[in-house]
């Protein structure tokens, strides 16, 4: 079972989120019993298959606030806000144990936590009596080398079948432990007419042969030993069948009822004396003698017309949520990628060929794997929501350390997000979470004193803009010192002393890598350490970070992300005999120009309609050997909040590509997103729109 | 005292120019006919495109002009040698364009000798090692060195 | 013949790895993630060993076993309480509700086989 811990690790994660946040709920409702049951039910669980995946110590662990818990539900012991606290402090530890459970210190912490707990709760018998269960017992005890030789008397209960028991299955097993001579009593059989099929009315009789002890056999009949007749006795030490022809012999007595039991015992005793020690184990397995004579009358009495009952048929079954391990997920979305790209290579082969039916055919599959995309891609999105628990425990604590008052708010949660980019974001934003209680909101004197309010507020906000998510991080605090921030820049040479930034460039120096030097945080007042690091996080994202504050009233940071990072609609052209592909999103409108226009283009803008456009002539930059100067279309994108245009030579079709990542070596090559393989096998590079005209126009 | 049963490993011997080198064969993946290069622009010079391998896309450098030697013209032996690049992360993917493969040889650790510290117009950091083989110098090259310093390169 | 088993627990982590041991043995596993939901799945299916969990949301186990029960169908089912509890009161309470037996968590791929052969072949 230890081979799937990593389910349950999985598993952990979501039942520890699921804890924090009625762990929350109870703190400000301790009444609430709903979410009591709650949290018993989510220790129980981690107890439970803590043990089954070898976090014995977790599971350690968490049966105390099970044990704790269960008191509170049944009133033993009532709750007080102490006990929620510590329970949530309790988290710290259920997580350690889940990186490493046989930590010798974390387990003396845990200890130790414990008794905290326990000197919460009040000190009550144990009512838990830890009993071994039988099981575990027998394994302990090993198989002895010598056979011995039981008598086994077994009489279940009439209505032993009524709780699914089959008593055959246990003489099963019971032949399974040695050699068995099973002897069926039907003295209790009624009269046909009187015959209730559902009960048994047989008993057995065993002489059983086996070098198990009567503890092993004791547990064959274990579910059923309160409800029947079990006796079990052994009448020799001694491995009497050893002795030739023994067995023949007592069988013949026993099975056909030519000796009492007593008789049978005596003369089992006198063949003792000739009996070997055995020195190996016999592990013959026989199976039951005689069961064949006790199977024909119980299928009689099992035969059972059972009429197709009046049972209500329950309407269809309704599974609102489907749990899929995100393996499969990832294999899923690898195939739709696949299909992707096998059905450009079909389209490339339908538009060389003529025949309009292939054609046709061609286009119906290119809307069926749209479609199948979307889908596929919709299965990996997940709400903003569930990122958010861990924000809002982070402002408790933190605010509460640093003695600050703050107050979360999550807005747009809703909003859906690839399940990679939203594990990938969680560590950024609590980091700009962090900066914002430390440094961007004031102690509540301060924002007093400044006619805020006493508590500030911390706004999460995620909402669509296009092909984008934006996500917000907004505080009403102290906001930036741009002043600052400028002077630490020349002083750090990140820029000349006679630049002139504007403020939006100015906050975005704090992105700059040389930024996060500094020891002392406290001189700047806003943002802090390490935003070089998120900005490099989101950058892995193919998103972009963005800060804006105002002095004395708070700070936003807003982080754009691509929805999806695998397949995108993009437009396939050409630039000197290479291809291209542009993201369509980023497309709004295609004219042809021709060269006598560009060239007499001033300062490259470019008077379309009465319309000017400022642009970029990839013609020229993606130079090489070829410069091809033949046809120009101009193709208009969004950027930022312009309008650009790109030249391109040629204009092929629409396209839909599979976003294949091109490695660190590329990175520098910044304004292409990634690669896409062509129908016919080639390569078509990817281009970032945003990037391609920041990078030609600086 | 000698240990009789040195570690032996088996090298992919290529030559660059008129120089013999080799690389663990362990680092190596395939050997590529040279074929389509889709050219990347604003790459850096080394960096001459990127090819579909098996649905991946690859970068593909020139390991003449990596290691500063001499660019070769491009002859009939020409190939392809994809590597296995790794960095304390991850492991990457790249195909290095050499003037010809030689051979497999198995060399044991003992018979690889320390880089010449002096003299040459190699840089020294990315030679492992030296060994000899059929009177040939080979010189065996740490890719992952190599690479590792060639993706902070910018143009 | 394939028996069916079907495997009810709250855990999705025991659901699959419990689960995946069953099949590997054989047995064709249905599972279910609540009582409520496992009720449903019994409409005239066939179903050869009901494992069920104890403390479950919506339905608990011993909640679905007295609905098993109470089918005539399903009268003679084998059904096993996949249960923590060590006190006698919940194998007592599992039993009065009509469980055939219980298998003791935590447990191992060999205690699992070991208990299910005695109440399906």
């Amino acid at each position: 079972m230890e081979d799937f811990h990593k389910l349950f690790y999985e598993e952990a994660g979501d039942l520890i989120n699921s804890l924090e946040e009625n762990l929350m709920l109870l703190e400000e409702d301790l009444s609430n019993t709903e979410v009591v049951n709650e949290v018993f039910r989510i220790m129980h669980s981690l107890k439970g298959s803590g043990a089954m995946f070898g976090y014995d110590n977790l599971s350690h662990f968490t049966h105390e606030l099970e044990t704790l818990y269960d008191k509170v539900r049944s009133k033993t012991i009532p709750l007080t806000t102490h006990i929620v606290n510590l329970t949530i402090n309790s988290i710290d530890h259920i997580n350690a144990f889940l990186k490493e459970d046989d930590n010798e210190d974390i387990i003396n912490k845990g200890k130790a936590f414990l008794q905290q707990i326990e000197l919460s709760s009040s000190k009550d018998d144990k009512t838990e009596v830890n009993e071994k269960s039988n099981l575990t017992d027998n394994d302990k005890i090993k198989p002895q080398l010598n056979k011995k030789l039981y008598l086994i008397q077994f009489e279940p209960n009439p209505d032993i079948l009524n709780d699914g028991t089959n008593p055959l299955y246990l003489l099963d097993e019971l032949s399974d432990l040695g050699d068995a001579i099973i002897k069926t009593n039907y003295k209790n059989l009624p009269q046909i007419e009187d015959l209730d099929v559902d009960k048994c009315y047989f008993k057995w009789e065993i002489i059983l042969s086996s070098t198990e002890s009567r503890t092993t056999i004791e547990d064959v009949f274990i579910f059923v030993a309160d409800d029947s007749h079990l006796e079990i006795e052994i009448i020799s030490e001694k491995d009497v069948f050893s002795v030739a022809d023994v067995e023949d012999k007592i069988k013949d007595l026993f099975l056909n009822n030519k000796q009492s039991i007593k008789g049978i015992k005596k003369l089992i005793k006198l063949y003792e004396a000739d009996v070997v020690e055995a020195e190996e184990i016999n592990d013959e397995v026989v199976v039951s003698v005689g069961k064949e004579d006790t199977l024909p009358l119980i299928q009689e009495a099992k035969q059972e017309t059972t009429p197709r009952s009046n049972v209500k048929i329950p309407e269809a079954i309704k599974i609102d949520t489907v749990k899929v391990s995100s393996k499969k997920l990832d294999s899923l979305i690898n195939l739709v990628s696949e299909f992707v790209t096998t059905q450009a290579r079909l389209h490339n082969i339908a538009s060389s060929n003529k025949s309009v039916e292939l054609n046709a055919l061609s286009e119906d599959f290119q809307l069926l794997s749209r479609q199948f995309r979307d889908v596929a891609f919709e299965m990996r999105l997940i709400p903003v929501h569930t990122m958010v628990v861990k924000f809002k425990r982070l402002v408790r604590d933190l605010s509460k350390s640093l003695g600050k008052k703050v107050q979360f708010i999550a807005e747009g949660t809703e909003t859906e997000l690839d399940k990679n980019i939203i594990s990938s974001l969680s560590d950024p934003i609590m980091h700009i979470i962090r900066n914002s209680i430390d440094h961007g909101i004031e102690s509540p004197d301060k924002r007093l004193n400044s006619g805020k309010a006493e508590t500030g507020t911390i706004k999460l906000k995620a909402e669509y803009s296009g092909a984008y998510i934006l996500i917000s991080i907004e505080d009403d605090g102290a906001g930036i010192d741009q002043e600052i921030i400028t002077k630490k820049a020349i002083e750090k040479n990140l820029i000349e002393e006679s630049a002139k930034l504007s403020k939006d460039e100015v906050y975005n120096l704090l992105l700059l890598p040389g930024f996060s030097t500094s020891k002392k945080v406290t001189d700047v007042s806003g943002r802090g350490v390490g935003m070089d690091v998120v900005k490099r996080n989101i950058d892995d994202l193919r998103g972009e970070v963005n800060i804006n504050s105002e002095k004395g009233s708070g700070t936003k940071i807003t982080i754009k992300l691509p929805l999806t990072l695998s397949i995108i609609d993009g437009l396939l052209v050409g630039v000197n005999n290479s291809k291209y592909i542009l993201p369509l999103t980023s497309v709004l409108k295609i004219y042809k120009v021709s060269n006598a226009e560009i060239e007499n283009a001033y300062k490259n803008i470019i008077d379309i309609e009465g319309i000017q456009y400022p642009f970029i002539n990839l013609t020229d930059k993606f130079a090489d050997a070829h410069k091809d100067k033949s046809v120009n279309h101009f193709i208009t994108v969004n950027y930022h909040d312009k309008i650009v245009g790109l030249i391109v030579n040629e204009l092929y079709s629409e396209y839909q590509a599979v976003l294949k990542p091109i490695d660190k070596l590329l990175k520098h090559t910044e304004m292409f997103s990634g690669a896409s393989i062509l129908g016919d096998g080639k390569v078509a590079m990817v281009i970032d729109t945003n990037k391609l005209i920041t990078h030609f126009t600086n | 005292m000698t240990d009789n049963t040195s570690n032996i490993n088996s090298y992919l011997c290529f030559k660059l120019g008129n120089e013999f080198f080799a690389a663990d064969v362990r680092s190596t993946l395939k050997i590529l006919q040279l074929s389509e290069i889709t050219k990347v622009p604003h790459a850096p010079t080394n960096m001459k495109g990127v090819i579909n391998h098996h649905g991946n896309v690859l970068p593909v450098v020139d390991l003449n002009q990596t290691l500063e030697l001499p660019i070769s013209e491009v002859g009939s032996n020409t190939c392809i040698i994809i590597m296995s690049v790794g960095g304390e992360k991850e492991t990457i993917s790249i195909g290095a364009i050499v003037d010809e493969v030689l051979s497999v040889e198995e060399i044991a650790d003992d018979s690889i000798k320390d880089p010449p510290t002096m003299g040459g117009n190699h840089k020294l950091d990315y030679i492992k090692g030296v060994f000899e083989n059929n009177d040939l110098f080979v010189m065996v090259l740490d890719i992952d060195k190599i690479f590792e310093n060639t993706s902070l390169q910018n143009n | 013949m394939n028996k069916t088993i079907l495997l009810v627990d709250d855990s999705f982590s025991i659901r699959e790895s419990v689960g995946f041991l069953l099949s590997e043995a054989g047995f064709k596993i249905i599972k279910a993630g609540d009582g409520e939901e496992a009720l449903k799945l019994f409409d005239g299916q066939k179903i050869d060993l009901l494992l069920t969990d104890l403390h479950m949301p919506k339905m608990n186990g011993i909640e679905l076993i007295r609905n098993v029960r109470s089918m005539e169908d399903y009268k003679r089912l084998p059904i096993l309480l996949l249960t923590t509890e060590t006190l006698n009161d919940k194998k007592l309470e599992a039993k009065n509700a009509g469980a055939t037996g219980w298998i003791n968590k935590p447990f191992d791929k060999e205690k699992l086989f070991s208990i299910i052969k005695k109440v399906i072949r």
